[in-house]
């Protein structure tokens, strides 16, 4: 039986085409898309008590969320930053909605933009600070990448189900079917899985078009208690678990944590995988998302590529990523991750445009993952009554 | 290479700690380990993290299950395959290398 828990929704979206924006920094782009989230919800800004902002690895401020508030000339009760790599977004909205439950806040605004490709430091600089998310003296010296993390785990993966290259490609495949229809895409041009294999090998067996790209740009969403602002999807049921930071203490690939996280939060809700109609899963890599849609259940193990091939995904289907996910959409950090929720809560509205799936979905799944499938957040939205 | 021993639970780590993440006991034992283990995982990497190891491209790391049942990042010698048996030992550039076990 579905249950209507603690009362929170997702009442504006916001955000800017991810990609490059050469000239902005990290709270320019957050401002734009801050402001568009708040406009969207219809709510008045002294009404906005609450802020939350993701880490930016181009401003990496011991405050950002006070800079942010003064910047925006919001004056919030409660605002900090938060840091979970590409879990932030779930997390902060998580924790947006136990704050507007609890009555400290009416509205919180929910925020996660940067710089990354256009920026002061250069992709080597990006690279390395990411790779940090490493055991320091048991992992980092050994050269290894955010994808060289995936490939490893990707080749336990691959080895265990019989998946291979070619099976993974299908994802980078559908997902930038996805993105070719929405206008804020980073990359639009069809692929074809021959161009995935052919393209330059990044970390084995991940090739170029089997990971994300590095982007600029921002998304926001306000979450507000029901009666205040416009209505939009419920968050019904969020959960989290965090197994292990480091990949070297990871020896059991079945059990990452998506699927206890996911437990959690569709035990909330009241509700299972089979009632979910739109899916935001986080991509990061091919193998991450094939990872995940299989933990948590929406796949067989070993399924999720051949399913994705035969449309299961498309819109006609699950409708998973139909803005095109961090692998075609873009992935300027937390409002990669963000950009999951904002598209879901565009199908559940029924203004995904030209993505929009025909029956209009009245539940909603998102999931977060930050690391090396180390942190896991995810979300389950149902329609307002 | 070394790992650690709860003397009071009996449980090993590799991360170094002043205590047993299993049972919190501060009673842990540094441990030599024979160096031998099964290789769990194995990528390439055609693109390094820093300038400074660019020159490296392409190298291969691997994860070992050691034999005395902790997991171990290592550089490979290239071609490594899941289930191989490999011995780690520790090189010049202080990291530890894996070769086929028996390999001279």
């Amino acid at each position: 039986m579905r249950r209507t828990g603690m009362a929170a929704r997702i009442s504006g979206i916001g955000g800017t085409a991810f990609g490059r924006h050469e000239g902005a920094d990290t709270l320019a782009l957050m401002t734009r898309a801050a402001n568009a989230a708040i406009a969207d919800a219809g709510v008045a800004r002294k009404d906005v008590d609450g802020i939350l902002v993701g880490y930016s690895t181009a401003m990496p401020h011991l405050m950002l969320a006070s800079v942010l508030s003064e910047h925006l000339g919001i004056r919030p009760g409660y605002a900090h930053a938060v840091q979970m790599g590409g879990a932030t977004g779930c997390g902060m909205v998580m924790l947006a909605r136990l704050l507007v439950a609890s009555g400290q806040c009416n509205a919180v605004l929910v925020v996660g933009g940067e710089n990354r490709l256009t920026g002061q430091r250069s992709r080597d600089d990006v690279i390395q600070t990411l790779a940090q998310v490493g055991h320091p003296v048991h992992e980092v010296p050994y050269g290894t990448t955010i994808p060289g993390y995936y490939a490893l785990l990707a080749s336990q993966y691959m080895h265990r189900y019989g998946l291979t290259e070619v099976d993974l490609a299908e994802l980078a495949v559908l997902m930038r079917d996805h993105a070719a229809v929405h206008p804020d895409a980073q990359f639009r041009d069809p692929i074809t899985v021959d161009d995935v294999m052919a393209s330059r090998p990044i970390a084995e067996p991940l090739k170029l078009l089997d990971c994300c790209p590095i982007s600029d740009g921002s998304q926001a969403v306000l979450v507000t208690r029901p009666g205040l602002g416009r209505k939009g999807p419920v968050i019904a049921g969020t959960g989290q678990a965090h197994m292990a930071q480091h990949l070297s203490m990871m020896t059991d690939i079945d059990d990452m944590g998506a699927a206890r996280s996911a437990g959690q939060a569709f035990g909330e809700a009241g509700l299972t995988v089979r009632d979910v109609a739109v899916l935001g899963v986080y991509d990061s890599f091919t193998i991450t998302v094939t990872m995940l849609l299989e933990e948590i259940g929406f796949s067989a193990r070993g399924a999720a590529p051949a399913e994705a091939k035969a449309g299961r995904y498309g819109t006609g289907g699950l409708a998973l990523n139909t803005h095109g996910g961090l692998l075609s959409y873009g992935h300027p950090g937390v409002a990669g991750g963000m950009a999951h929720l904002a598209e879901v809560v565009a199908q559940m509205r029924g203004e995904a445009g030209a993505r929009q799936k025909a029956e209009v979905p009245e539940v909603g799944f998102v999931h977060g993952d930050g690391g090396v499938l180390s942190a896991h957040v995810s979300l389950v939205l149902t329609a307002e009554e | 290479m070394h790992y650690q021993h709860c003397t009071a639970c009996g449980q090993i780590q590799y991360f170094d700690r002043p205590f047993c993440a299993a049972c919190g006991s501060s009673d842990v034992a540094r441990r030599e380990a024979r160096g031998t283990g099964t290789v769990a995982a194995a990528t390439t990497l055609h693109r390094a993290p820093s300038k400074e190891m660019a020159h490296l491209v392409p190298y291969e790391i691997v994860l070992v299950d050691m034999d005395e049942g902790f997991r171990a990042m290592a550089r490979g010698p290239g071609g490594s395959v899941i289930g191989q048996r490999v011995r780690l030992t520790r090189a010049e550039d202080r990291l530890l290398h894996a070769t086929a076990e028996g390999a001279a």
